[in-house]
């Protein structure tokens, strides 16, 4: 007699879960919602496959049928649901902002009800092939795929677990959409994770604290600063700095966004030239705006200060630094003081570190927070103790596959 | 008009645009799927309208 195949874990696929995958495919095969982390796992030998490989063409049609029903009522309703756009921003004497919905609406809807439509009735065809579905595992539920993910397995009794990708530093009582994970547990990856969350109106009962798989490799090997410098051809005598970009969400409307971020290159390169320090410029992978590397250059350029910019080599610019200052309270900082690199951001407004450390300061300040990090003597790994439970030994992975067994036999 | 009334104004767009249309399939809610994405447009179309285009993703 053939023994029971072994229950299926269904995972999203982002970066963070990929320290997860080979301890949980001891127990589970893995259907992955990224279809590229379905081919990295399968390439570990891992049993694994897409979500979307369940879909033939019938599965297919019958989702895309059923999406366009459902965007019809959404084209049907144009006209009301500009009017509720409408009366809000007429009510705060801003009526341009409601003006031209119709333009977006439908082909909004349709992108959006497509998507998790197809998500769903995969899942739906998965669940009907008489396997167990075992549990959900996550590295975000905000986008509308994932989101589709935790709900439909909410709605049919699968267990959901959040890992999320990065720790917030929302300030208490600044609403956004990050603190509405809909999963019903969630490994925080230290106490201020936890308490993050828990100040959103998580249970807390279904918070665990289990350190952050994602930094387990920032404690396996690592360049050292004299190699670092060595690799990427950094000879100089004074500091070095990495100044760490960002990018413009706007899920919400804080910061004043390019204004901000000018002030903040202009505060930091004015004091990397008073300092005598070498800069390197890590542009933020979000960052796509054409043309934006030969900015830094030409702004290093004209000001005399010697430097590179780029966009990778992450681990040989932290290590090559001798601190790193962010545009914004950036989780770079976090990453860097595991390193042992201090660091000091750029505040902008509804965020910051609950830690007292990183060192922070506006474009008139920084220079004085840079000094006090590159001063060093600061407990920083305090600091990171507070966001990775497991520092400095690593081994959060393991913690997170034990909480994932346990929650989803 | 202050950031903060038009973040409260996209919020309550987000609750109640879709409201009655029964936008559900297996059990997912799509409208609450649909808030990241929704915010995000709402974002950029107001950060150029207020600021001339030059800021936002």
């Amino acid at each position: 007699m053939a023994s029971d195949p072994r229950p299926i874990l269904l995972i999203s696929g982002g970066p963070v879960t990929e320290p997860l995958w080979a301890g949980l495919a001891e127990t589970y095969d893995l259907a992955f919602l990224y279809p590229q982390a379905a081919q990295a796992a399968g390439s570990l030998g891992l049993p694994s496959a897409a979500l979307n490989s369940i879909a033939d063409a019938p599965l297919a049609e019958a989702a895309q049928a059923a999406a366009l029903k459902l965007t019809a009522r959404v084209i049907n309703a144009e006209d009301a649901i500009a009017a509720k756009f409408s009366a809000e921003f007429a009510a705060l004497g801003a009526s341009q902002l409601g003006a031209g919905v119709g333009a977006w609406l439908g082909v909004f809807a349709h992108q959006i009800i497509s998507a998790q439509v197809g998500v769903a009735a995969q899942l739906e065809r998965l669940a009907g092939t008489g396997r167990r579905i075992a549990g959900c595992v996550t590295h975000e539920d905000v986008s509308a795929d994932t989101r589709a993910l935790v709900a439909w397995c909410n709605a049919h009794g699968v267990p959901t677990i959040h890992v999320p990708h990065a720790p917030c530093h929302l300030l208490p009582g600044v609403p956004d959409i990050h603190r509405q994970t809909r999963a019903r547990y969630i490994a925080a990856s230290g106490p201020a994770v936890a308490r993050f969350y828990t100040e959103s109106g998580h249970d807390p009962n279904c918070i665990f604290i289990t350190g952050g798989p994602q930094y387990d490799k920032m404690y396996a090997e690592r360049p050292g600063k004299a190699e670092a410098r060595r690799v990427l051809a950094i000879d100089h005598p004074g500091p070095v700095l990495c100044y760490m970009t960002t990018w413009g969400q706007t899920t919400s409307l804080r910061s004043d966004f390019e204004r901000e971020f000018s002030a903040g290159w202009a505060a930091v390169l004015a004091e990397a030239q008073k300092i005598g320090a070498y800069v390197c410029v890590l542009v933020h992978w979000h960052d796509n705006r054409p043309g934006v590397e030969e900015r830094y250059v030409q702004s290093m350029e004209s000001a005399a200060v010697p430097g590179l910019v780029t966009k990778n080599h992450m681990l040989y610019i932290l290590s090559a630094s001798d601190c790193l200052i962010a545009q914004g309270p950036s989780n770079m900082c976090l990453e860097a003081a595991m390193s042992g690199v201090p660091s000091a951001y750029l505040q902008t407004e509804g965020f910051d570190y609950a830690t007292a450390l990183p060192y922070r300061g506006g474009p008139e300040t920084i220079g004085a927070a840079i000094g006090q990090a590159l001063a060093g003597g600061a407990d920083w790994d305090g600091m990171v103790s507070q966001y990775n439970a497991v520092h400095p030994q690593g081994g959060a992975a393991e913690n997170v596959v034990a909480m994932v067994r346990q929650l989803c036999p | 008009m202050s950031k903060a009334d038009l973040e409260a104004a996209n919020w309550r767009i987000v609750r109640a645009w879709a409201a009655g249309l029964g936008l559900e399939y297996a059990g997912v809610d799509l409208a609450d799927g649909a808030a990241y994405a929704l915010l995000t447009i709402l974002g950029r179309i107001q950060l150029e309208a207020l600021e001339g285009g030059e800021n936002g993703e």
